[in-house]
């Protein structure tokens, strides 16, 4: 404890902490002595608190953890982030992280892929904020090492123990698929005794391995114990326990550890692994009774029961349990550990020949997928009923099914089913079992899941129909080359069990496409999200609500969405563990934000997509909704990192992939931004808008060729003759040079829509770069809008054109300066009207400063000029900037300002994103004729053509 | 029990002056705080302490209204912080009182769940620091325990205490350094 100066003095200490902290040593050592000089009492104090400064993090790491708050002059400010230490992308030595996996009090998981080995694995961290000291870090390698020797096939091997750059230490296991024995539990209450016998067999001969090796668990617990595809089991978290004696996880005080604890624990006894098997015996009871042997409602009762009272024998519980069966269960929670049997060996012995005894039905494993009939049956429990009572005749093979192999995805399009029973109670699980479906498709890297059918190599379509408690889900897969049905099949269940019927029509449709999916994909096909089917059902309901939201006008969208947030908040209260619903609530408070731009409704959304990631990990849907989060908050880089997780769980999400375009062309990453257009578009190839994107990005890297490319495909898609992108593709045309091309495009624009004057613009524009000027007068003369490119986007827009300019210039080309100069006093009153009602446009100031030049007030048009370039700096947004310097350009050169006009010429032609300057625009533009003849102009147009 | 118009309506007052809404708004909160506390817990009975977004929950249930104001939500904020620091302390010192054998019921149900065991000790210790800080330093002991049990981030502190983020992002350095020191017998 800081020896307290009095109370009053700190005011000056803190301020002169404050300054110090921030000096180099040198500066600081100074400082101090002159400080202690006057004052030694000072000194020592500020010596105590800059000591304590460096060592912050460490020495806080306790209370960091405890509460949650991490260093904040360490990480950035981002709560309830499930990639709690920003690993997401790295590389750690060899490992590259994939996303996190779980996060909670024994520490923080990651899924890697090992890029020597190319394996995936899981990498597990200490919790953050916890620095260790040294000898705690010798401790966890020494453990780590111990239990990385320890090979069986029932323990969770450690491959290796890591260290990253800035000194944090880390696990690096084999990635299991499988499930906890929590989950199982959480899933299926009690099992099956067989089950429950094979489970406790293998966990007691892993115990047995490490017992032996001289390594005691001391935390085996059902979430320590995991259950693979192939049915063996295997313990995790091994003796990690055992380092810093409970101090580094907080874990031991949370809620149902103390259940597991041995009676010798609890009174804080030396353990051995005889407590161990104190928890197999918990363990197994809880499988076989689908209740623990203590229960109470406060841990402190549950501790007193462990210590004092006796459990309730299993057979009580569970009448099939035969008296040797009993024994064993109770003779592992005999309280006194002298009277448990001491010996996992013997143990695992034991239950060996209990399992013979066992009711002789084959061993129920825990399957992996694609052994269709029989796996339904097992994972969606005996209740449900799912039977298969139609099998469409016809082959099953779609044509190209060879295209499973290819790397391209296959476009299947999922259509809303049919309700064929009328009412409520269908119509919307018409809507949203098809949204289900399209969803858990979206899922898989084979394939591309798109709305319409146009386009698409397989539709699926089905109808729903629901008759008193059964509902009948009848699909059928449509090949689109071969234009016919190819497969159909009818799955019933209960209504009660809606996510099995789902599940079910989604592997029979998966397995029809004959695509490839991978194990990872699998698992996630696999994963249960909810057990309580009124949550599921009321999530659905929700669904249909918010679908049915898009389809209508404004006043009844917010209604609809409305509704569908109040089905999604039963859902919750009928399953506050249920991921889905929190990640649709999400994406329905930012579909209300044009209605409510409040901060709070986008708070919400974020909130909302947080919490389904603490529930459910790598949620594609709560991860897009953090990127609209991120994007309306207006930060792109924030954005492109959800959407690459998003990305990861929807691979072909073509709106994902929009959305990253946009994000990155945003940061100037234009090259990245081409690519993930390029992708959207080849997924969804019959959006024209997604062409349009990858046009005006190619654009701005003056990839003309490609930019063309895109419009063309864009331009063919439209059927509304919109002039809007062949005014842009003329645009290209000309600054790649291409005259002939310009014209011919003009002379295919009709001059009956004139848009905001983009018809007009794009015939003056040919006419003004053939230097045909009576054609060109001609042209604004019929124009029929005062100004080009006027609208409610005046003050954001890239150009703004009076025509009066445009006459007054081309007036002045044709020779007729008496016209011209009227035509410029015209433009110019005009624009300063203008300039005065939006004086933060610099467009509009650009098409000032053009007015002026004319009139050769040359101060106020260099004026207007630097304005309008110093109201969008560069690094604010690099394309308007280019716009506007170009513009700043063509004043310079009217001007005769050659210097200030080559000047931006120079910088223009080496952006990378400067599409508004190209050397053939250069050429052929009258706009530059005044430069014409200035050797510098000639030595920058041969520099930039060598590119 | 308190309807969130209440509480909003008491907030006002407080911020416009009235000393006496202060007193009836921090029991109403407390309540309110206590009740999302344990409903989390039923929700999520892995979580360890752990304030984050307990606030911003309370928040976003008791005060976000179409006619709350930004000034609200600062001060709600730092006022939920400090009612969530009482929360927890009284929880803390029970559970430290039922420790010492002075009786089981001391705490009752699931709240018993809130603090981990290792938890209680330092919860109480760094509560004792912060009223030690306040003495000297207000704002700094506020800033901490804003953060520590109110979860708040930079911003919302900043929001709460009227200051610019960089005057907090300051402030909390000399206060995390001195807090090092308090605290700083044992490392671990």
């Amino acid at each position: 404890m800081i020896r307290a100066p009095n109370p009053g003095q700190w005011a000056e200490l803190f301020a002169a902490f404050d300054t110090l902290v921030v000096l180099d040593d040198g500066a600081r050592a100074e400082r101090l002595a002159a400080i202690g000089a006057t004052d030694p009492a000072a000194r020592r104090a500020l010596e105590e608190l800059l000591e304590a400064d460096a060592n912050a993090g460490t020495r806080l790491g306790r209370i960091d953890a405890i509460f949650g708050a991490a260093d904040p002059l360490a990480a950035p400010e981002r709560r309830a982030d499930p990639d709690v230490l920003h690993l997401v992308g790295r590389t750690i030595t060899h490992f590259r992280v994939v996303e996190p996996l779980a996060a909670g009090g024994m520490g923080v998981v990651y899924r890697a892929i090992d890029t020597h080995l190319a394996r995936p694995v899981a990498l597990k961290f200490p919790l953050p904020g916890q620095r260790l000291d040294r000898q705690v870090r010798e401790r966890f390698l020494r453990e780590a090492r111990a239990a990385g020797a320890l090979d069986h096939p029932n323990i969770c091997s450690i491959y290796e123990t890591g260290e990253t750059e800035d000194g944090q230490l880390f696990l690096a296991m084999p990635l299991y698929e499988g499930e906890t024995l929590k989950a199982r539990l959480a899933r299926a209450g009690r099992l099956p005794i067989a089950d429950a016998l094979a489970i406790a067999v293998q966990i007691a001969q892993g115990l047995s391995a490490a017992h032996r090796a001289g390594i005691v668990h001391r935390d085996l617990k059902p979430g320590n114990a995991m259950i693979l595809a192939d049915g063996r089991a295997k313990i995790l978290d091994f003796g990690i326990a055992r380092v810093g004696d409970g101090t580094l996880t907080a874990s031991h005080g949370t809620p149902g550890t103390v259940a597991y604890m041995a009676p010798e624990q609890i009174r804080g006894k030396q353990l051995d692994g005889r407590a161990d098997l104190w928890a197999l015996g918990v363990l197994l009871y809880e499988m076989l009774t689908g209740r623990r042997p203590f229960e109470a409602e406060y841990e402190i009762a549950i501790a007193h029961a462990i210590v004092h009272s006796n459990p309730v024998r299993p057979s009580v519980l569970r009448p099939e349990i035969w008296p040797e069966l009993d024994a064993v269960v109770l003779g592992l929670l005999a309280r006194h550990p002298g009277n448990r049997r001491a010996s996992a060996d013997a143990v695992a012995a034991e239950l060996t020949g209990l399992e013979s005894q066992s009711v002789p039905h084959p061993v129920r494993r825990w399957r992996a997928p694609f052994n269709p009939s029989v796996r339904r049956a097992l994972v969606w429990g005996a209740t449900v009923a799912v039977v298969v009572t139609t099998v469409g005749a016809g082959a099953w093979l779609l044509r190209g099914g060879a295209a499973s192999r290819s790397t391209e995805p296959r476009i299947v399009a999922v259509l809303p089913f049919e309700a064929l029973s009328g009412g409520d109670d269908t119509d919307y699980l018409a809507v949203a079992l098809a949204d289900e479906i399209a969803t858990q498709l979206s899922r898989l890297s084979a394939v591309a899941v798109s709305g319409e059918s146009s386009g698409a190599a397989a539709v699926v379509r089905g109808s729903v129909k629901r008759t008193g408690d059964e509902v009948r889900l009848q699909v059928e897969l449509f090949d689109a080359d071969q234009k016919r049905q190819v497969w159909t099949r009818e799955y019933r269940g209960p209504v009660s069990n809606l996510l099995a019927v789902q599940r079910s029509a989604t592997d029979g449709i998966v397995a029809a496409l004959h695509v490839g999916v991978t194990r990872d994909e699998r698992a996630v096909l696999m994963h249960v999200p909810t057990t309580n089917a009124q949550a599921y059902d009321l999530y659905l309901r929700g669904r249909a609500a918010q679908i049915g939201a898009a389809s209508r006008d404004s006043s009844q969208q917010v209604a609809s969405l409305l509704r569908a947030q109040s089905y999604y908040a039963r859902a919750r209260e009928s399953d506050p563990n249920f991921a889905a619903p929190r990640a649709s609530l999400a994406m329905s408070h930012l579909a209300l934000v044009p209605h409510d731009r409040t901060s709070a409704r986008r708070d919400q959304a974020r909130l909302e997509a947080e919490a389904a990631l603490r529930l459910q990990p790598g949620t594609p849907e709560a991860h897009e909704a953090l990127a609209s989060y991120w994007s309306l908050r207006g930060e792109p880089s924030n954005a492109i990192s959800e959407l690459e997780r998003a990305l990861a769980g929807r691979p072909n999400a073509s709106h994902l992939h929009d959305l990253l375009g946009q994000s990155l062309r945003q940061l100037g990453r234009l090259d990245e931004a081409a690519s993930a257009f390029e992708r959207a578009s080849r997924l969804e190839p019959r959006n024209r808008l997604l062409h349009q994107q990858a046009a005006v990005t190619y654009s701005r890297m003056r990839r003309y060729d490609e930019a063309i490319a895109h419009w063309d495909r864009a331009i063919a898609l439209d059927s509304t003759g919109d002039p809007f992108p062949r005014m842009i593709r003329g645009q290209v045309y000309l600054r790649r040079g291409d005259v002939d091309s310009l014209d011919a495009a003009m002379r295919r624009i009709p001059l009956g829509i004139d848009r905001r004057g983009m018809t007009t613009y794009s015939h003056y524009t040919a006419h003004h770069i053939g230097r045909r000027h009576a054609e060109a007068l001609a042209c604004l003369d019929s124009a029929k809008v005062a100004i080009l490119f006027d609208g409610p986007a005046t003050s954001g827009g890239l150009l703004y054109r009076p025509v009066s300019l445009l006459r007054a210039q081309t007036l002045e080309r044709m020779g007729n300066p008496a016209s011209a100069s009227s035509a410029y006093e015209t433009a110019s009153a005009l624009l300063e009207d203008s300039v005065a009602a939006h004086p933060q446009a610099p467009s509009i100031r650009i098409a000032l400063g053009l007015a002026y030049a004319g009139l050769h007030r040359r101060a106020d048009a260099m004026r207007e000029a630097r304005t309008a370039m110093e109201l969008v700096p560069v690094a604010g947004d690099a394309v308007s900037a280019t716009a506007f310097m170009g513009g700043a350009v063509e004043i310079f050169a009217k001007l005769g300002e050659a210097d200030a006009a080559l000047e931006l010429i120079e910088l223009l032609l080496a952006m990378p994103a400067g599409r508004e300057m190209s050397v053939p625009l250069l050429r052929l533009d009258p706009a530059f004729d005044p430069l014409r003849g200035d050797p510098r102009f000639d030595a920058l147009l041969a520099r930039f053509s060598r590119n | 029990m308190a309807e969130p118009g209440d509480i909003t309506l008491l907030l006002r007052r407080w911020e416009e002056g009235d000393p006496r809404a202060l007193d009836q708004l921090m029991p109403l909160m407390y309540e309110r705080l206590r009740q999302l506390a344990r409903q989390r817990l039923r929700s999520e009975p892995d979580a360890s302490l752990n304030t984050t977004g307990l606030v911003h929950e309370a928040y976003l249930k008791l005060v976000d209204t179409p006619g709350a104001r930004v000034q609200d939500r600062g001060h709600f904020l730092g006022l939920a912080s400090r009612v969530m620091r009482h929360l927890l302390v009284d929880h803390a010192r029970a559970r430290q009182a039922t420790k010492r054998g002075l009786g089981i019921a001391a705490v009752n149900l699931d709240e018993a769940t809130w603090i981990p065991d290792d938890a209680v000790e330092p919860t109480i210790e760094l509560d004792e620091a912060l009223q030690r800080l306040a003495a000297v330093d207000e704002r700094r002991s506020k800033i901490l325990e804003q953060r520590y049990f109110g979860g708040l981030s930079l911003e919302e502190t900043a929001e709460a205490l009227h200051v610019s983020l960089a005057t907090v992002k300051r402030e909390l350095r000399a206060a995390r350094a001195w807090l090092a020191v308090e605290l700083g017998r044992d490392a671990s």
